[in-house]
């Protein structure tokens, strides 16, 4: 009280607005976002993001690639939902190509994205935790990760940079007993969340900290171009996955959450409530798994099996083709946007009968969240723009590309 | 279907040059522009027949062999579904209008579009470099520009700060470009 009495009695000409760096280094920032806020006492006048610091010219390297080479690209975008980007990638190519992929592929494709959305979603609510000063379920949340990251390394051998999915299907069949596993996991993952919830959702300090806070008004989020939880999360039922199903999602039976007001608490919701969604997901798919080929049988376009490369000329002569000078495609532009964790994520491709594409632009959903964080963040606190910055679930990887 | 594309042809004569249609999962219009004007943006969005709200992305591409070798491309969707690509075309001389008033989304998407290719916008409030290094030069994205680069930046363990020096590779980079017989034969 004293200090503000001292404050109105100077002349305003005294006060000057508080300028500090946040970040690089700081490690509320997920990893490299530098913010230049102006602060005026505790509350955010303006907050400018720097980024680029992780800019590896992704979209520049892929035009020298070809088409399968591009693919890792992908996975090192956004490194934590990281099978849903090659996903992306695969449907462009896929569409200009015209092929379709067998259902076996489509079946496993959309058990692994929903195995990304939960790795992804765990991360989200877990570190926007530890940014609000919650350990506790930041440590929980690890350790589940870690068993999902385990079926990623049994389907394709890498823990995190999988490279899973090829155009024309997914690059090798799912081994024995991993399903058995992820129903295993699927069942006890549903008590770890309740915990989670037990630990965050009715807590009071979380409560407090995160009702009221960034809100974004639903005609805020089109005009800055937002999607997934944070558009869901303002109450505009918008999913990919529903209004323009890819692979098996027609066929699998789920809600979408929306939220009521726009605020950080409702995208926690909104994250959490969609990581149930995905394990009934997964369970439907597993259930219902058809038989048949893992990727398509055209070897001008998919690479054949290892076995067949030992006794048969022709595969051998499909395999050192397709990995030395890839499959042309004809000319054509596409653009396909699918649901990754994060939002909309959208690749743009397009081709000129050559192996390698002309451009290939990356619609990542988090460069366009960042680009809304002043208007979140203004007039909120220093603390509060933590928790914003959290709730928004950026990595640096996809927005600096 | 196709009645209000006929009348946005007939507000804009001389801008439209062609109108495509998709009829996917999202109806598809491409709108290709002679050249690039504010108010066409302003009907889009706020025309009861379109009401294309929901800014997508904005983003450039270049092709070396046209003198208007700079393409830019626009997405934004219709809360109907529908989805709007509208693309026009510049060149290095050119200074295009920027979207920022009627898409304020576009803000970011513009100034990576000046970053990477350099072209630039009238109006922008605020055109500076955001994805390349402070003090970067060139524009990477440009057909001309080696995927290489020019310089290369090291810590200088004497001078006690980054220098940047022209790149040395040990070995050329190499690009392999083959004659491919398979165009469009698979499948």
């Amino acid at each position: 009280m004293m200090l503000v009495t001292n404050l109105s009695l100077t002349s305003a000409k005294d006060i000057k607005n508080f300028n500090i760096n946040f970040g690089p280094q700081h490690p509320a920032a997920h990893g490299v976002l530098r913010l230049v806020i102006e602060l005026s006492g505790e509350s955010v006048v303006r907050a400018e993001p720097h980024i680029g610091l992780l800019h590896r010219g992704t979209e520049k390297l892929i035009e020298y690639k070809t088409y399968i080479q591009g693919l890792p690209y992908f996975d090192r975008l956004d490194y934590v939902s990281i099978i849903a980007q090659e996903h992306a990638y695969c449907l462009a190519i896929e569409n200009l190509v015209g092929c379709s992929v067998p259902l076996r592929a489509k079946y496993i494709r959309t058990i692994f994205l929903e195995v990304t959305r939960v790795l992804n979603h765990l991360i989200a609510v877990g570190s926007h935790a530890l940014d609000v000063g919650a350990l506790t379920p930041f440590l929980w949340v690890f350790e589940e990760r870690e068993k999902l990251m385990e079926f990623y390394e049994r389907v394709s051998g890498a823990r995190m940079h999988a490279a899973y999915f090829r155009p024309g299907g997914v690059a090798q069949d799912i081994p024995l007993g991993l399903l058995d596993d992820i129903v295993i996991f699927c069942k006890n993952f549903t008590n770890r969340l309740n915990e989670v919830e037990e630990i965050l959702t009715n807590n009071r300090i979380w409560k407090n900290r995160l009702i009221g806070v960034g809100i974004v008004p639903y005609n805020k989020a089109y005009d800055y171009g937002f999607s997934g939880p944070i558009l869901r999360g303002s109450g505009v039922a918008w999913d990919i996955r529903k209004v323009s199903p890819y692979e098996a999602y027609p066929s699998v039976d789920f809600n979408i959450f929306v939220g009521l007001y726009g605020d950080c608490y409702d995208r926690y919701l909104v994250r959490l409530y969609e990581m149930r969604e995905s394990l009934s997901i997964i369970m439907q798919l597993i259930n219902e798994l058809p038989g048949g080929h893992y990727k398509l049988d055209d070897h001008k376009f998919t690479a054949p099996s290892r076995a067949f490369i030992k006794f048969s000329m022709e595969s051998l002569i499909h395999h050192f083709k397709l990995y030395s000078e890839g499959f042309a495609v004809e000319q054509g532009n596409t653009y396909v946007s699918v649901e990754a964790p994060k939002g909309e994520f959208g690749v743009y491709l397009c081709a000129n009968d050559t192996t390698r594409p002309v451009r290939c632009r990356i619609r990542a959903p988090g460069f366009f969240h960042l680009q809304g964080l002043d208007f979140m963040a203004r007039g909120h606190i220093l603390a509060d723009l933590v928790t914003i910055i959290g709730t928004q679930d950026i990595v640096f990887g996809e927005v600096d590309r | 279907m196709f009645g209000f594309i006929f009348s946005l042809i007939r507000l804009f004569p001389n801008q439209i040059s062609t109108v495509f249609f998709y009829p996917t999962v999202f109806p598809t219009f491409v709108i290709v522009l002679k050249y690039r004007s504010i108010l066409l943006f302003k009907f889009l969005r706020n025309s009861y027949f379109f009401r294309a709200i929901y800014f997508l992305d904005e983003f450039g591409m270049d092709n070396l062999s046209v003198f208007k070798r700079y393409k830019l491309v626009f997405f934004a969707r219709s809360l109907g579904f529908n989805f709007f690509v509208v693309e026009s075309f510049t060149s290095d001389l050119a200074i295009t209008d920027t979207l920022e008033f009627v898409y304020p989304g576009s803000n970011w998407a513009e100034r990576e579009v000046y970053d990477i290719y350099g072209i630039l916008f009238s109006g922008h409030t605020d055109l500076r470099r955001i994805l390349t290094d402070y003090g970067f030069e060139g524009f990477p994205l440009r057909k001309d520009f080696p995927v290489s680069g020019y310089n290369q930046i090291r810590y200088d363990e004497s001078l006690k700060r980054i220098v940047t020096e022209p790149i040395e590779l040990n070995q050329e980079y190499r690009y392999f470009d083959f004659n491919n017989p398979w165009i469009g034969k698979f499948l």
